[in-house]
């Protein structure tokens, strides 16, 4: 595997996060955290579900506006946004084939076939719009299917050019590390990729270097981390992140029967690039996804078959309900009052985010959503 | 760690123990990974063969004092990994290979000619003529052949053309037109094509010779040892000894031809035993860079085959000759004894052979009539081809058939020691011996089995002695598959 | 291996992958070739040997986990060998009657 420095722009320090820079990121929809929402509008959410679509949802309204047919089958669902809040592109065809669906007239403006020849790629959900909306960046593992036997070939990051539209083919490509299931972009253009670590990748020259480690931490204080995440969320938060398990020890000797397992997230803040590892919680449960609460960075939520808060700077859990089912991804309205629960079974449930009170659900036409992504956006 | 299971048994079928010298050695079967075990395990082994299970505490306890519990359960957890022992909570697994759907061909076998200007006793070839009134194939069905090979096979990166009749120098013409065709219809595919043959040599040249270096032609000459020993049986229509012909001519050719090493192969039949002497002669005597011995058990003509006795005494004069391979090897010298020369390259390896060769899944032959045949061997007897080059392979024919012999339930195969170094012998073999090319070969399996402990044991002492030995002389031979 | 030296390549092949499995450095395959990408804890029990950590209903799990090949032993590959398999079944809850046993395929 080849890391390279990390050549780019230089990345705007936090202290540099003025009222300017937020303004040049309020249109991209990036809410930096700690900022009251200045732009008015309406929220809305896209996520995919089975037969095959993808749904234009109302929050407020709470109803489907729309649903737009992606061919083919479906799997697994994950969903970014185009910059402009018009685009959602959905991995499809059992981890295949990435569709850019115009959400207002369900036309299919982009799609990228990745398989071909006897060559089959899967993505498992790692891909990312540009900030420029031009490019997508998309994780590829691919494999040589020969007569006699399988050919893994070496992973890589490909680029394409979303003018290119129906059937666009890679414009430049990369090699990638391995086991890459979720990334982001940054808002200096930086491509964040979370596979056994987080790296940082220029998306120019592909040169990439670890930004978070994970698999590779070596803080003695706590054993591996076991992470799991499918879901490229935390936009709504300016963050992109993942949450994990570990145990913390307690003795010098580390021993794991008197260590405390921990709940904790690794974080990248998409504004600055700033990375953090940091427990949130004990481990009591098993909670898929998770993210920080827009404006207010020391309450983090995460769900399965619970709703939990916890409070980040004193590791506690704050408020729990359970839930009518599980439920896999977690999201929140633009002001952070509602928490948003998608993926399973067909329905949105909503939250309130301070009570924790049940505020109402939106049933999708159609099937389950299972690993589908749910993102949540302003529109004007 | 996983609940420990109470009681171990011994999956014997999984396990041959060798001695060699004062050394205790572990072929694995399902892998062919060969292992020096320690005085422990042996001493474990030893136990559980003289029960039909055992727990962990039974066996600590009846190890100690000379080994410690803890040791006994390390060595317990290694031969559980290695499927040499099995929990009482398992199945016992025969895993089954899947039967074949697709075939990676990589080589296609040319008969060009069914005539021959010999007439050698033991001859196999049911469709054998003289060269005038041999079946000769065209060069439209050659290409057709070559083209349903790549067809069949797109994706290798490397094919063989063999030639083979018959004598295929009898149609020179058409072996220099296929090679004239293939290597720019390879090479505008960005592939690379090889090209052999086995000759009785007595066609040879300087242009013939010539002409083979040019194209770089991988050549085994069929050639049976001194005069004496080789007149016996090759001989012409009239009955004459060929052998001062052929020694001329592969004097010729070992002085000429130096693109490849030149082999020698030898059939042995009935009153054709000396192994030693006849390798003496080819190696040592005339040059030839390898000699590979092929004992005639099942020909079609039975006052050929070696008798039983006489099998037993090939193999015993091939460990005499392989003693001298041995010596040799010490010394850093390859005294080319092919037979034994690719045994220890399988066993270097850790080859797993779920067949015993690529007829029918990565090599076919084809007759001049272009009909597809299981191998060279095949073409010109009653077994039913499989397909045409017209029509392609007949797939569900050769699944069929490879399947049956990758079936090895209920054969003496399924628990066979060397099942993955023999798989059942050759096909050929067991067409003739028993009708059925799926019949696993009985009639030297005993044999067979005592030849691979002499590998074994072989490599072992090499390896001890002279490892340098194999990254010299042990270049990967793989087979065409 | 401790009470068994290798002598040939596959000994050796064999006496790594066993060392690498003690320091938990199995490193899963890269490309989801069939499923046999993961074994986690399935739907028997959950990671503290109960199932109140399991998703609930099992049904809510269903296609979260047959898609990736989460569990590839009591579904169907619905990844690449079977992608079918949920043709008449968009809603797990509703329609598991639905998806049937596979059996293995013909000749292709």
């Amino acid at each position: 595997m080849r890391y390279g420095r990390y050549r780019g722009c230089p990345r705007p320090r936090a202290a540099r996060l003025t009222a300017l820079a937020a303004a040049a990121l309020l249109p991209f929809g990036i809410t930096p955290a700690g900022q009251a929402e200045a732009n008015p509008g309406r929220d809305y959410m896209a996520v995919a579900s089975r037969p095959n679509q993808v749904h234009l949802v109302d929050l407020e309204a709470r109803t489907v506006v729309r649903s737009c047919e992606l061919p083919g089958r479906y799997g697994n669902g994950t969903l970014q946004m185009s910059p402009d809040r018009r685009t959602a592109f959905v991995l499809s065809n059992q981890f295949e084939n990435i569709y850019g669906v115009d959400l207002d007239s369900c036309k299919i403006t982009f799609s990228a076939i990745q398989s071909a020849g006897n060559v089959r790629v899967k993505t498992s959900a790692a891909f990312a719009v540009s900030r420029d909306g031009r490019e997508l960046y998309v994780h590829q593992n691919p494999v040589r299917l020969l007569p006699d036997r399988y050919e893994v070939l070496e992973p890589r990051l490909v680029v394409y050019r979303i003018a290119d539209g129906r059937d666009a083919q890679p414009v430049r490509s990369f090699p990638a590390p391995r086991q890459v299931i979720i990334a982001q972009t940054g808002a200096d253009g930086t491509l964040f990729l979370a596979g056994p670590d987080i790296y940082a990748m220029d998306v120019l020259t592909g040169a990439f270097e670890v930004r978070l480690p994970s698999r590779s931490a070596t803080d003695p204080r706590y054993g591996p981390r076991d992470v799991l995440s499918i879901w490229p969320i935390g936009e709504q938060s300016g963050e992109f992140i993942r949450m994990y398990t570990a145990q913390r020890f307690t003795d010098s000797a580390r021993t794991p029967d008197k260590a405390e397992l921990m709940w904790g997230y690794e974080r990248i803040d998409l504004a600055t690039g700033a990375a953090e590892a940091r427990d949130f919680g004990p481990f009591e449960v098993v909670l898929f996804s998770g993210m920080t609460r827009p404006g207010k960075r020391n309450e983090f939520f995460a769900a399965l078959t619970q709703l939990k808060k916890f409070d980040v700077g004193q590791q506690r859990e704050l408020a729990s309900v359970d839930l009518d089912h599980s439920y896999y991804c977690v999201n929140f309205s633009s002001d952070g009052s509602t928490v948003y629960l998608a993926g399973t079974f067909n329905q949105i449930a909503i939250y309130d985010a301070d009570t924790l009170e049940r505020r109402g659900t939106i049933e999708l036409p159609g099937g389950d959503m299972a690993l589908a992504t749910a993102q949540v956006f302003r529109r004007p | 760690m996983n609940r420990v299971p109470g009681a171990y048994t011994l999956q014997a079928h999984n396990l041959h123990e060798i001695a060699v010298d004062a050394r205790r050695l572990l072929f694995h079967v399902p892998s062919s990974a060969l292992f020096e075990s320690d005085q422990l395990t042996g001493d474990l082994l030893a136990e559980l063969r003289t029960r039909n299970s055992a727990s962990l505490a039974d066996l600590q306890s009846a190890l100690l004092p000379r080994h410690d519990g803890e040791a006994v359960a390390d060595a317990v957890a290694e031969l559980l990994d290695l499927e040499i022992l099995r929990g009482d909570a398992t199945i016992a697994a025969r895993p089954r290979p899947m039967r074949p759907t697709r075939f990676p061909l990589t080589t296609v076998v040319l008969n060009v000619n069914t005539g021959c200007n010999l007439s050698c006793t033991y001859c196999y070839k049911e469709d054998l003529a003289v060269p005038a009134k041999g079946r000769k194939m065209s060069l439209a069905t050659a290409r057709q052949a070559v083209e349903m090979l790549l067809r069949e096979s797109p994706d290798q990166l490397r094919y063989n053309i063999v030639f083979f009749g018959g004598e295929p120098l009898t149609n020179l013409p058409l072996i220099r037109a296929v090679v004239d065709w293939a290597e720019p219809h390879f090479a505008a595919l960005g592939k690379h094509v090889d090209f052999s043959l086995t000759t009785n040599a007595t066609l040879l040249d300087e242009t013939v010779i010539d002409f083979l270096q040019a194209h770089r032609f991988g050549i085994a000459v069929s050639i049976d040892g001194p005069k004496a020993v080789h007149d016996r049986n090759r001989v012409t229509v009239g009955g004459r000894g060929t052998y001062d012909v052929v020694a001329r001519k592969v004097r010729l050719l070992l002085d000429r031809y130096h693109a490849r090493p030149v082999g020698a192969r030898v059939t042995l039949t009935r009153g054709t035993t000396d192994v030693v002497g006849i390798w003496d002669h080819l190696f040592n005597e005339l040059g030839f860079a390898e000699v590979g011995f092929a004992p005639v058990t099942a020909g079609d003509v039975a006052s050929f085959n070696l008798t039983e006795e006489e099998l037993v005494a090939v193999f015993g004069s091939l460990r005499v000759l392989g003693g001298l391979y041995l010596e040799a090897a010490l010394e850093n010298r390859n005294i080319g004894f092919s037979n034994l020369h690719q045994l220890l390259t399988d066993i270097h390896q850790g080859t797993k052979k779920a067949l015993p060769c690529g007829a029918g899944y990565s090599m076919v032959a084809v007759d001049y009539a272009g009909d597809v045949h299981l191998c060279h061997r095949f073409t010109g007897s009653k077994l039913p081809t499989f397909g045409s080059v017209g029509q392609g392979l007949e797939r569900d024919a050769l699944g069929d058939l490879l399947d049956a012999r990758l079936d090895r339930e209920g054969t003496g195969c399924a628990t066979c020691r060397i099942r993955n170094l023999c798989s059942g012998g050759c096909y050929h073999e067991s067409y003739q011996r028993y009708g059925d090319p799926t019949h696993p070969s009985y009639h030297y399996c005993e044999l067979m089995r005592e030849w691979i402990d002499y590998g074994i044991a072989a490599y072992a002492r090499i390896l001890t002695a002279n490892p340098a030995f194999f990254v010299d002389h042990l270049a990967p031979r793989r087979a065409t598959s | 291996m401790k009470h068994l030296k290798p002598l040939n390549a596959k000994a050796d092949l064999l006496d790594a992958a066993r060392t690498e499995a003690e320091r938990g450095e199995v490193v899963a395959m890269q490309t989801v070739v069939g499923c046999s990408a993961t074994t986690d804890p399935g739907w028997e029990v959950d990671a503290f040997g109960g199932i109140g950590g399991l998703c609930q209903p099992m049904e809510a799990d269903l296609y979260g986990c047959a898609d990736p090949c989460w569990w590839p032993a009591q579904v169907p590959d619905i990844m690449n060998t079977y992608p079918d398999w949920d043709k008449d079944a968009p809603s797990a809850a509703e329609d598991w009657r639905k998806l049937g046993a596979v059996f293995p395929k013909a000749r292709e």
